[in-house]
């Protein structure tokens, strides 16, 4: 990466001069331009800033043993990933970068996804500059599940679910989970949800579907909550259900942050409920900065929608893509 | 007689990947230029005219641009206080 200084001159009929110098960066490779973008939060990610790098092949593998402070780089991965059970939550994280992950080819049977980072006591993971689609679309398939990972600058798409984050091995315990920079669109729909119901239709999280604990962040990403391939839902239109969909379904959430993220789409882009018994929305929970779009199906006076119960939340400083301030809803 | 002066270079993006187009947008002034219209009227005896106008500029100047690792600048625009140039990254 070097700096290239810019100087103009003007020059007037009396021979007097006035000038001026600038600079800019040119990058050697995808890598350092995605590097130079500044921080997250203070720049939109554009498609191209997220997801595979297009200067790098990547060799196909069947499938991927990872160990502690591994570094696993320019791989499509044609299988399922998933993280070792107690393998050490301590250890030095996992690197993935410029990687590939399309999932399995066979039919899951209960609730999956393409990179299961669920195994309790894992160790962390961070994914950089990751693709996450999968190859063969399920009812019961999401991009990544689990807790205890870093994601920046991914793409995650054609998911029922984006990324659904939840530690059954400890409920309301430390997720350790931090998504930056990263763009999730086109969620798969499917006629029947996974009960099977004929005309139920899956129930869509184009970003992220937190069911419990403590410890979530999200900043500076894009989602764009619409169903891909032109896929029409329940209420016949191509909306997700959320971008975001918060609601204590495994564990009592509480310590999130949901700041300086560009969210459009879903029936409610962020969408709050109680799950009606012990397990409740917590404390601390911060939804500040975000910028939202006017494509939501319930309409633009849905930006935020939450329980009343939801006394843990607070708001500040969202607004739509056209300046005024976003409607934070409380209903019921 | 005031000298020109450059208020700003703005460049399309921070950071450009090699073989990108480099944009730099250049804001200029000089207070002593200015851009005038010379109008000539002849009238015949029935009072009946013609008219011709030609514009021309008191001390209009010329911008140039350099870089450092050298490119080659283009000048793609430009009017009285602007002046947009290219090179390739």
């Amino acid at each position: 990466m070097g700096a290239l200084t810019f100087t103009a001159t003007v020059t007037d009929l009396a021979g007097q001069v006035g000038t001026l110098s600038a600079t800019c960066t040119i990058t050697s490779s995808e890598r350092e331009r995605r590097d130079a973008l500044g921080a997250f939060g203070t720049y939109r990610p554009a498609p191209a800033d997220t997801g595979l790098y297009p200067d790098v092949a990547r060799a196909p593998i069947s499938s991927l043993a990872m160990s502690a402070g591994g570094v696993y780089e320019n791989k499509t991965l044609n299988g399922r990933l998933s993280t070792a059970s107690n393998s050490g939550q301590t250890n030095a994280p996992i690197t993935l970068r410029n990687m590939d992950l399309l999932g399995a080819v066979a039919a899951p049977a209960a609730d999956d996804a393409c990179f299961a980072c669920w195994g309790a006591n894992h160790i962390p993971v961070i994914l950089e500059d990751c693709r996450i689609t999968p190859q063969v679309l399920h009812y019961f398939r999401n991009c990544l599940s689990g807790h205890h990972f870093t994601m920046r600058r991914c793409e995650v798409a054609r998911g029922v679910d984006g990324v659904k984050v939840f530690n059954t091995n400890d409920p309301a315990g430390p997720l350790g989970v931090d998504i930056r920079g990263s763009w999730f669109h086109d969620s798969a729909w499917f006629n029947a949800d996974p009960s099977g119901t004929p005309g139920s239709g899956t129930h869509n999280d184009t970003g992220v579907q937190l069911l419990g604990g403590s410890g979530f962040t999200f900043v500076g990403n894009v989602v764009d909550g619409y169903l891909a391939d032109g896929a029409l839902n329940t209420h016949g239109t191509n909306h997700s259900n959320s971008c975001l969909m918060i609601k204590p379904d495994v564990g009592t959430i509480a310590d999130v942050l949901i700041d300086r993220n560009w969210l459009d789409g879903g029936a409610v882009p962020i969408n709050f409920a109680q799950d009606g018994t012990a397990r409740v929305l917590g404390t601390n929970i911060v939804v500040s900065n975000n910028v939202f779009g006017h494509g939501a199906r319930l309409g633009p006076d849905y930006s935020v929608l939450m329980p009343a119960s939801a006394t843990g939340v607070t708001t500040f400083g969202n607004v739509m893509t056209t300046g005024e301030a976003a409607n934070i809803r409380r209903n019921g | 007689m005031s000298a020109p002066t450059i208020t700003s270079i703005v460049f399309s993006k921070p950071n450009y990947a090699p073989g990108e187009v480099i944009t730099a947008t250049v804001t200029h002034a000089d207070v002593d230029r200015q851009q005038l219209s010379f109008t000539a009227t002849v009238t015949d005896s029935t009072g009946a005219s013609g008219q011709l106008s030609a514009p021309f500029m008191i001390d209009g100047g010329t911008v140039a641009a350099a870089s450092s690792p050298a490119r080659v600048w283009t000048l793609v625009s430009a009017t009285a206080n602007q002046s947009v140039f290219t090179a390739i990254a």
